[in-house]
């Protein structure tokens, strides 16, 4: 039997990713820098000839890769704003109309990479343009400028795989390094090589983001970190936290960041050795406290070693230890979690608690491509997954608790509104996931764009709360039989029948085509085997040697009777 | 205590940390004074050279507060070249440091 999967996440993993650099100036040394690094995920990087651009845009058979950069300074590629830094003449619309050209040729290009990052136009930190006038509307460099990175963002937001990356930022944190002339004249390299580096480290966190390998959760200790001084000893009403104080207003401007992070569907979770009564004392009482007990997903206060609690509440909100991230002011607890819980990243965290804030900004390891209502919505789905265990340990029998929960499953064909949040659960699923394929949106769609294969989505909800897009079940059908290719459900509606749900959408959709057999291939990795267990008692016929599963068509799979399923 | 030429060489030797940070596994080049930069047994190629000379300014300029200029064309085509090795780049940045504090 001919097994049609081509996606093997442990190959994916160790593979190197082909990256080509394409740019109006020398970027070997970013090539380099991208070539070298040791984070994941690695990078092969190629150099297409520089000043070429439009060149190798063009070329109708540039090769395919995983990853392609365009980045050029805008008074080389752009002729009329050249003549505009040259205060030779200002013709606003001719410079759009080049912009809409070079837009509409990396939009030519972007099926020929995975991904393609733009980094935006910057002109030298040390050119001032007109000065006073350079902001004004029009007429000022810098105001052109920005017009024009915005003409490219609006050029380029609907293609799904296109990121514009902020090159200022980069500036920014290259200094007075940023631009040397001298590199430039020797080498035609424009940008000094402090930017390249910035660069990438912004690149590797875009990709890791776009594989799902951002971190979710941060485990915060509480003394000293998510307040001044140590509670136990102060009371609550002595800890240092708002007031005329720097500290204390250091602690809410930090506490304020956090809660800003839990929008973006981060979760935030509580590790600290203290007594849990006073501890928790302090979060409902405290006048100034920004973060309350419902912005948390769970906590663990008691006098026990923090690595264990840590794993322990990971666990608790079915989180994988490498979704998470762990502050503390103590570097003895930092160097304890480091050595205990590899997986677990551990910043670096500074003395000085004014500092606290800027340092949670600076981490760019909660980077994700899209953000969606469910991710805004995370912790309080996690609050009422934790009221749904307290219903499920008043009830004895599984069936009849399902059946209290009054669940709705929306069922329906993929398309483009929900075509981000779909990759991103596909990508972030490590537990119910068949074969951990992991894919980007463009992948996505060109695996989909295919007469024989179907995608659905489904959406959960019960009384307690909508847990949103939470399944992923796709279909092809393959020398007259049906296979299950992808089978992923998130882990936060996981043991509610949804997986017999989805067989069943599956085994209906077969026998509407009148094949004779459905099958499904286990890959197995680290972390799948819950879904090797619900696969075995599936009632699929196993063949264990090879991992794969069958259903003969002339058998019905009936839908699991407390779900109300929703057909779109 | 440690003399100017030791700090030169400290600073040469973190611009050799820099530059192999992007230059390819393989040609990554040691540090040592006698690393040959110039000539057909140079052991960069020439923008990694560039990139070196560039780098090693910064860090001068950076520790001492003075500006060498390695890349001009009078210190490039130096009969008595200076590029000979590492070990004669940290000799004559040295040597122009002392006579500028002079």
């Amino acid at each position: 039997m001919i097994i049609s999967l081509r996606f093997y996440k442990t190959a994916m993993d160790r593979q190197k990713k082909s990256c080509i650099l394409i740019s109006s100036f020398n970027v070997s040394n970013l090539a380099g820098y991208l070539s070298n690094d040791e984070d994941f995920p690695f990078i092969d990087a190629s150099v297409a000839p520089f000043g070429q651009v439009f060149q190798v845009l063009m070329q109708k058979e540039m090769p395919r890769h995983d990853i392609a950069v365009v980045w050029t300074h805008p008074e080389g590629i752009i002729k009329s704003f050249c003549d505009c830094m040259n205060f030779e003449k200002t013709d606003v619309d001719a410079i759009f109309k080049e912009v809409d050209v070079f837009a509409s040729l990396l939009l030519g290009i972007r099926d020929k990479a995975n991904v393609l990052f733009v980094p935006s136009w910057v002109v030298p930190s040390n050119y001032r343009g007109l000065g006073l006038l350079d902001m004004k509307a029009d007429v000022g460099i810098a105001n052109i400028l920005m017009q024009m990175n915005i003409r490219l963002a609006e050029n380029l937001k609907s293609a799904h795989n296109v990121y514009i990356l902020d090159t200022q930022k980069w500036l920014c944190n290259a200094g007075k390094n940023a631009f040397n002339p001298k590199l430039w004249y020797m080498s035609k390299t424009i940008l000094g090589n402090e930017v390249f580096k910035h660069a990438t480290r912004e690149l590797k966190s875009a990709l890791n983001a776009m594989m799902g390998r951002s971190r979710k959760l941060i485990v915060l200790d509480l003394d000293d970190t998510l307040w001044g001084g140590i509670v136990g000893d102060l009371g609550w009403q002595n800890i240092k936290l708002g007031g005329h104080d720097p500290v204390g207003e250091a602690h809410v401007d930090f506490q304020k960041t956090l809660k800003a992070l839990t929008y973006r569907g981060i979760l935030l979770g509580i590790v600290s050795k203290n007594e849990e009564s006073v501890a928790l004392e302090a979060i409902h009482n405290h006048p100034e406290m920004v973060l309350r007990m419902n912005d948390f997903a769970g906590y663990r206060i008691n006098w026990e070693d923090k690595a264990k609690n840590i794993v322990d509440l990971a666990s608790h909100l079915n989180l994988g230890l490498q979704s998470v991230i762990f502050v503390d002011d103590n570097p003895v607890e930092r160097a304890r979690v480091r050595e205990a819980v590899p997986e677990v990243f551990v910043p670096e965290w500074p003395e000085d608690k004014m500092l606290y804030k800027s340092a949670l900004l600076n981490l760019n390891c909660f980077d994700t491509p899209a953000i969606s209502s469910e991710d805004k919505n995370r912790t309080k789905m996690y609050l009422s997954e934790q009221k749904r265990i307290d219903a499920k340990s008043e009830i004895s029998s599984l069936d009849d608790w399902l059946k209290t929960l009054e669940m709705k499953i929306n069922v329906k064909k993929l398309n483009d509104s929900d075509l981000q949040r779909t990759v991103q659960l596909l990508n972030k699923t490590n537990q119910m996931n068949l074969t951990t394929r992991r894919m980007t949106e463009s992948e996505l769609l060109e695996w989909i764009n295919h007469k024989d294969r179907q995608v659905w989505i489904l959406r959960v909800s019960d009384k307690f709360g909508d847990s949103g897009l939470t399944g992923i079940i796709s279909f092809e059908v393959f020398n007259g039989k049906g296979q299950i290719v992808d089978f992923v459900l998130s882990c936060r509606v996981m043991g509610r029948k949804v997986e017999e749900t989805m067989l069943g959408i599956a085994i209906q959709h077969a026998q509407s085509l009148h094949l004779e057999e459905v099958f499904a291939k286990y890959i197995p990795t680290d972390k799948n085997k819950p879904c090797l267990d619900f696969w075995k008692k599936s009632g699929f016929e196993c063949n264990e040697r090879e991992n794969v599963f069958y259903w003969k068509l002339s058998n019905s799979y009936p839908l699991p009777s407390s779900v109300d399923v929703i057909q779109e | 205590m440690s003399t100017l030429h030791d700090e030169v060489l400290h600073a040469v030797f973190s611009a050799v940390d820099e530059i192999n940070q992007f230059i390819p596994k393989e040609k990554r080049i040691a540090k040592s004074k006698d690393v040959v930069l110039s000539g057909s047994a140079g052991e960069l190629d020439s923008l990694g050279f560039i990139n070196f000379l560039v780098t090693t300014e910064q860090k001068i300029e950076d520790k001492f507060g003075k500006t060498v200029s390695l890349t001009d064309i009078q210190t490039m085509s130096q009969a008595n070249t200076p590029f000979r090795n590492i070990g004669t780049l940290v000799d004559y940045i040295s040597s122009f440091l002392q006579n500028s504090n002079g």
